[in-house]
């Protein structure tokens, strides 16, 4: 095998090697570059930002434990910001897996949930839904007949914040975090667009590049994967919000700069192997 | 039941309803606030039923992986661990956890020890093999493959912090390939499929389209 060869085919071990020695080190020891904030993030923070105190916001947990290191930070800082705002969250979810995290972001936030003594008059866990995207065109239009009781088997109607939340139109905005089917997509169609609520997003990386072609007519702003969330942590930081993302963003910096270093590496040796030849 | 009444019965059961969900969209004044609340019932019996199809579904599992057992089918110990865990945590949820599952704390430990890091590490494993895997596709064969592995790079640099590092005018450069070249193809890949996702909605709706019916519909 020729040198050029070589460059071209790196034991696989010896990558994977590497990968989690760089993507590993920056969490052991972080190095704290700057995170600068992205036109997106800007956006979802601002229409949070326009919350009222009392406004309801519907706030929609669609993700599986697969993609909690990009969409649970996300979760965090919305419920965080939402609350600094004085408004009141209705949570739900439509994937199975989520009830879960949203027990979890709330005790994460307050430190406790259905224990809270505002559980109930600030806050809400509606739990899952099942029936996909069958299922938020019926809690869109009347909430209480597709979820007659929450999460913990409370019926809601006793519960003082859903006396006057009777379906979609009664939010003031809805925030969805998902990452699949159903998830955005669907609730564009099942209540942003019929209802002409304001919606902001929460996706994985992968899935960012779709969510695009929704800017800012049907979605008014989006976090990006894990950078939008390191991102809108730090401009939460005005309300006293402590983020834990500068590390992994580190991590994923050189994770990214590993990716380019194999790619050109890879690159050299096809290229000179090419030249080599015609040569 | 006539062979006339079981073809026919369930395409006008579809256009029916197909056509209540699409009146109710369009229609929402005080006259037809009855038959707007009869679509939201029949919308509410939809979430029923997809809650038995849950029912129906583990049933399905249940016989297909016992039969991979019985018959001692390759990697029937597979078959054994997805049954363990799906009885496992049905017993802890409905006997242990009150019926409550994920809504009882010993439950909800459960799951977020065993299931949350289980899938969480599976997706993972993603980094390593996206990483071997750019290294070994990725490669300047071509002038569009060359595009693509320009774009590729800005993009991932731009996107790190460690981009704005490195050259403070990347932003702007991976902003505008996410917002205008990325945006105006996924734009018209959303726009191909809505319109494919119409004309199959108007074929189920008008019988041509009888797939959902089963084979030999």
């Amino acid at each position: 095998m020729s040198f050029f060869d070589k460059l071209q085919n790196v034991d696989r071990r010896v990558i994977f090697l590497v990968t989690f020695l760089i993507v590993a080190l920056p969490l052991v020891r972080p190095i704290g570059l700057p995170i600068p904030i992205g036109p997106m993030t800007q956006a979802f923070y601002d229409t949070v930002e326009k919350l009222k105190p009392g406004d309801v916001v519907m706030i929609s947990f669609d993700y599986s434990a697969a993609v909690l290191a990009e969409q649970y930070p996300q979760s965090k800082s919305a419920i965080a910001h939402v609350l600094a705002k004085g408004a009141k969250i209705v949570a739900v979810c439509f994937w199975p897996d989520a009830p879960t995290f949203i027990d979890n972001a709330i005790t994460d936030v307050l430190g406790k949930a259905q224990d809270h003594p505002k559980y109930g008059v600030d806050f809400i866990n509606l739990g899952w839904v099942a029936g996909g995207e069958t299922a938020m065109a019926s809690f869109g239009k009347d909430i209480h007949a597709t979820c007659a009781k929450d999460h913990y088997g409370k019926p809601i109607g006793a519960l003082p914040l859903m006396k006057d939340v009777k379906s979609a139109k009664d939010f003031k905005l809805v925030i969805a975090l998902s990452t699949g089917t159903p998830g955005y997509r669907e609730l564009v169609r099942q209540i942003q667009a019929p209802y002409a609520i304001p919606l902001v997003v929460g996706v994985t990386a992968v899935t960012a590049p779709e969510v695009r072609p929704y800017f800012p007519q049907q979605i008014g702003g989006v976090l990006e994967g894990l950078a939008g969330a390191a991102e809108y942590e730090i401009l939460l930081k005005r309300y006293g919000y402590v983020g834990t993302l500068s590390a992994p963003m580190d991590a994923q910096s050189l994770g990214h700069l590993l990716v380019i270093f194999f790619v050109v590496l890879g690159n050299i040796g096809f290229v000179l192997k090419k030249y080599g030849k015609a040569k | 039941m006539s062979a006339v009444v079981r073809r026919y019965l369930p395409l006008l059961i579809t256009f029916i309803v197909g056509m209540m969900v699409i009146g109710d969209y369009y229609f929402k004044t005080p006259a037809t606030a009855s038959f707007n609340k009869m679509t939201s019932d029949a919308m509410v019996f939809v979430l029923v039923v997809a809650s038995f199809a849950v029912i129906v579904g583990t049933g399905t599992a249940t016989r297909i992986h016992v039969r991979n057992l019985t018959k001692k089918r390759a990697g029937w110990y597979n078959s054994l661990g997805l049954l363990v865990a799906l009885y496992g945590m049905l017993i802890l949820g409905l006997v242990l956890a009150e019926g409550k599952f994920t809504a009882h704390p010993m439950y909800a430990y459960w799951w977020t020890t065993i299931y949350v890091p289980l899938d969480s590490t599976i997706m993972s494993l993603l980094a390593f093999y996206i990483v071997s895997a750019a290294y070994r596709a990725f490669r300047v064969r071509t002038r569009e493959a060359t595009v693509l592995l320009i774009s590729a790079v800005l993009v991932m640099l731009g996107r790190a912090p460690i981009g704005q590092v490195v050259w403070s005018d990347l932003g702007p450069i991976t902003s505008w390939i996410m917002s205008v070249p990325n945006t105006a193809a996924m734009r018209g890949i959303i726009i191909g499929v809505a319109l494919g996702t119409l004309s199959m909605s108007i074929r189920v709706l008008t019988g041509r389209e009888r797939g959902y019916l089963g084979p030999g519909a």
